[in-house]
């Protein structure tokens, strides 16, 4: 999983490596003298926090309809396996 | 709470609007959100979402393919709770994989994602393929039902 703990020393020490590390997508807790006082979270965690319904960010393609066949699993599987050809 | 893997299989179809699996999927996921489940995702599961998504694009001669694709990762990183779960970086990892392929002869992908999953503690499976389900369940790997 994508959370790490970090130390309020290492944070002022190793800044710049955290910020790219948020910018990936780690969280962080954070801690001071031994106990965990913050949580480090990338805002577009955040955001996706409230979305709620999943169908506001479905769809995109036509796929099936285009190429007039089923997109089934075992389709799907045989598309995938050509990089294994 | 559970926490699922999702396969590649499920973000084809959340993005297919006209599969006839993309309403299911929808459903799926809605139902997983509501139950604050906890969603993950692994690099070599997106390679394989990027291959079969130029592969389609390819096939159907859809337009402006690639920038599509960078629509639908703006969008994955929306879905609730989704994170990264990854391989341990060891070579004993690399063993199992292929324990798990010689075993239940299974591709590597599918390996993969089975040994991501066995390597973290009460993760379930979310994927539409049967055959990765049947070993899924062998290997005592959750899966909830699929049938919407």
């Amino acid at each position: 999983m994508n959370i790490q703990t970090i130390s309020t020393k290492q944070l002022r020490q190793e800044l710049p490596q955290v910020r790219d590390q948020l910018a990936k997508g780690v969280e962080f807790i954070l801690i001071h003298r031994s106990k965990p006082i913050a949580s480090l979270t990338p805002l577009s965690k955040k955001l996706s926090i409230k979305l709620k319904d999943i169908s506001s960010i479905a769809g995109g393609h036509r796929f099936q309809e285009t190429l007039g066949k089923v997109l089934t699993p075992d389709y799907l599987n045989s598309i995938a396996e050509k990089r294994y050809e | 709470m559970s926490r699922l893997f999702l396969d590649a299989n499920i973000l084809i179809y959340l993005f297919d609007e006209t599969s006839t699996l993309h309403k299911q999927t929808i459903k799926l996921l809605n139902k997983e959100i509501k139950k604050s489940s906890e969603l993950f995702i692994s690099h070599h599961v997106l390679e394989e979402f990027i291959f079969i998504q130029i592969k389609l694009a390819t096939i159907t001669h859809e337009s402006d393919s690639y920038n599509k694709l960078r629509e639908d990762f703006k969008r994955i990183a929306q879905i609730p709770t989704l994170s990264f779960v990854e391989p341990e970086e060891n070579f004993d990892f690399i063993a199992g994989i292929i324990d798990l392929m010689e075993r239940y002869q299974i591709l590597a992908n599918d390996a993969y994602i089975l040994a991501i999953i066995l390597q973290n503690k009460n993760m379930g499976l979310m994927t539409y393929d049967k055959k990765l389900v049947k070993v899924a369940n062998k290997l005592k790997i959750d899966t909830p039902s699929m049938s919407g």
